[in-house]
């Protein structure tokens, strides 16, 4: 079986599954007097939906002979996904080291990491997210009067 | 008007094209993200000032994406995919300023005419719509959907889903009948809803952080090839002298353009390759043959910008990514689009025609020149450096709207998703349509049920919506016409490259 189809079946199979979540969570919302349908009606419809669809994309992934045309295997490139996963931690953190220790060093430090992790040289790394945080912080504060 | 023609306003237009001309010719970069990343400082900015920037960023941009193309094979936007080998090889054969003077100057006469088509269609569709009730809102909501689910160049299943994510976030928070709270989570922040500007942010600006570097986007320009002869004449004259040979191709393309990009949820990129698929199909086949894909493609593109304009600012449906994005700013500066927009805010609708006019007249041709001048030097900054900086703006940007730590969650939240999304090769555009037209279709879906007592013939009573409904069914079953139609193609093409390489085995 190829990867892309692994993919495909797999996000069919995610996409149901989230589909009944939605159902079963919607299923708690009130209806309207006279018993017609309410806030629920919209995310039940949703659900049954994406269970289709879901299925649809699993039963197109299962039938189909080739490779198909569009997305691409995921690759086991963990190391990857692990940068990936850094990058979106650092950006998390924004908010938390902003209030702890201001805008330029957390804009810097998540610049740099970026840059380290997409293998720029360390320095050049370094140089570049002082000068963007310093750049960044003077258009919004002074051009835009937006404090940081 | 007065206020574009402004020092504020030319300045707004002109650095606007500047920053849409550097994301556009960096490959990675696209017009969306440029106008992703824009939306922070648009929402510290007078509309007057905000909206005609955008349209010059996204003019700029979608040509600026053919400088990739030219030095690199690379298309620097989506919508430059479509006739990127032929450009290169152009560019190849004879320069590149001759390459990217056709680029110029074909989107300049595209975008003028799709500029016109958007003053004559948005302002008659507008007219028509004063007569819209809830019925036919819905109506026109259901038809964006069912568009968008066909408009997508990838597998209309795929862009299903994607539509049903982006409706189903468009239910988080206070529903519109009983105020209830959905998908909330306790939560305070979501009760008003998933902020639509921080989620673009996500969706377009950090996803691509995520994925170049999953995928190691990190591709180096090549030196710009010499130009033979003097440049202006290159750039200027010589694609003059086509375009004139050749101005029903040019028509033609901007008028299919045009077309596509009123689609809901089919951009420029849509836009191009089905003119350029036309061309090759029908064309001569000479010594210009090249020449003239380009031109159709960069013509059509164009003209898509210009008249993903026209549901945006008649009917409050985003044409595009980009007018969804729009479509945000107006909300979170008050402006309601649609038909009471032409009534009450003439003047800023006229300022967004002049600024398409100015953009296409003025900077296309003259920032054509600049941008193919100075794409070797932006090509020379390493894409890590720049991807380090976009997820820097990203992230700033989301926190600096609201001051909110949630909305930075928020943004790395919906980057993630698109990052997977796109991994799996699901369009992130129809994600943006159903979060647009999600709440349109269900608000216009429950004030009806409500007002007809719950009695599903009154959605088939109206003439208008009656005509609604059936141009749904018509793209459905054009759509899966079409489908078929290059599934079969696309089995016959593999079935004729298996036999070829059967003979070469026996040979």
């Amino acid at each position: 079986m190829s990867g892309s189809r692994m993919t495909d079946l797999a996000f069919g199979v995610a996409v149901a599954g989230l589909g009944l979540w939605v159902w079963f969570f919607s299923r708690g919302f009130p209806t309207l007097r006279g018993g017609h349908p309410g806030p629920g009606l919209f995310p039940g419809i949703l659900a049954w939906l994406m269970v289709f669809a879901g299925l649809a994309l699993v039963w197109v992934a299962l039938r189909s002979r080739t490779q198909a045309p569009s997305g691409f295997a995921i690759e086991r490139a963990w190391l990857h996904v692990a940068e990936v996963l850094l990058i979106s931690t650092l950006a998390l953190a924004y908010p938390l080291l902003n209030r702890q220790l201001g805008f330029l060093p957390t804009a810097s430090v998540l610049i740099f990491g970026v840059a380290l992790v997409l293998r720029a040289r360390w320095y050049v790394a370094a140089l570049v997210a002082v000068a963007a945080a310093g750049l960044i912080y003077l258009g919004f504060t002074r051009l835009l009067g937006v404090p940081l | 008007v007065n206020d574009l023609l402004s020092w504020p306003g030319l300045l707004a237009l002109f650095a606007g094209g500047l920053y849409g001309a550097i994301f556009g010719s960096v490959p990675g970069l696209t017009a969306t993200l440029a106008v992703a990343l824009f939306i922070p400082i648009a929402f510290f900015l007078d509309p007057i000032l905000a909206l005609p920037a955008i349209i010059s960023i996204s003019a700029v941009a979608i040509y600026a994406g053919d400088v990739g193309s030219v030095i690199a094979r690379i298309p620097g936007t989506p919508a430059s995919a479509a006739y990127v080998e032929e450009l290169h090889r152009l560019g190849r054969r004879r320069g590149a300023s001759y390459g990217l003077g056709i680029s110029a100057l074909g989107s300049a006469v595209g975008g003028i005419i799709g500029t016109l088509l958007l003053i004559f269609g948005a302002t008659t569709l507008a007219s028509i719509a004063r007569n819209f009730s809830s019925f036919e809102y819905f109506w026109i909501a259901v038809l964006g959907l069912t568009a968008g689910i066909f408009a997508s160049s990838g597998s209309p299943i795929k862009a299903f889903i994607s539509l049903l994510l982006g409706v189903l976030f468009s239910t988080v928070g206070v529903d519109p009948t009983l105020g209830y709270p959905r998908f909330d989570f306790k939560v305070p922040t979501l009760l008003g809803g998933l902020d639509y500007i921080v989620a673009m942010i996500g969706l377009f600006g950090f996803s691509e952080v995520l994925y170049s570097v999953y995928r190691r986007n990190v591709e180096r320009h090549e030196q710009l090839p010499p130009s033979q002869g003097a440049a202006l004449v290159q750039f200027y004259i010589l694609p003059t002298l086509l375009m004139w040979r050749n101005k029903l191709l040019v028509l033609r393309s901007s008028l299919i353009g045009t077309f596509v990009g009123f689609l809901p949820g089919a951009g420029a990129d849509i836009g191009a390759w089905v003119s350029t698929s036309f061309e090759k199909l029908i064309g001569k086949k000479d010594g210009e043959s090249e020449d003239r894909v380009v031109l159709s493609g960069t013509s059509s593109n164009n003209a898509a910008v210009a008249s993903a304009w026209i549901p945006a600012l008649s009917l409050g449906l985003p044409g595009d990514t980009v007018t969804a994005i729009v479509l945000g700013v107006f909300l979170m500066k008050g402006i309601t689009p649609g038909p009471l927009l032409f009534q009450n805010q003439i003047d800023l609708v006229w300022a967004l025609f002049g600024a398409f006019i100015i953009a296409n007249l003025i900077l296309l041709p003259t920032f054509g020149f600049v941008t193919a001048k100075i794409a070797s030097f932006v090509a020379r900054i390493p894409f890590h450096l720049l991807l380090g900086v976009i997820a820097g703006l990203t992230v700033v940007g989301a926190y600096a709207i609201n001051n909110n730590p949630f909305d930075v969650i928020i943004m790395v939240g919906m980057g993630f998703l698109a990052f997977v999304l796109r991994l799996g090769g699901f369009p992130l555009a129809q994600v943006v349509l159903g979060m647009v037209l999600g709440p349109i279709l269900e608000q216009n879906f429950m004030v009806s049920a409500i007002k007809s007592r719950w009695n599903a013939a009154a959605f088939f009573d109206r003439p208008i919506a009656i005509g609604l409904m059936v141009a749904t069914v018509l793209i459905v079953l054009i759509g899966i016409r079409v489908q078929a139609t290059a599934r079969q193609a696309m089995l016959a093409a593999e079935a004729a490259s298996a036999d070829g390489a059967n003979q070469n085995l026996e040979r």
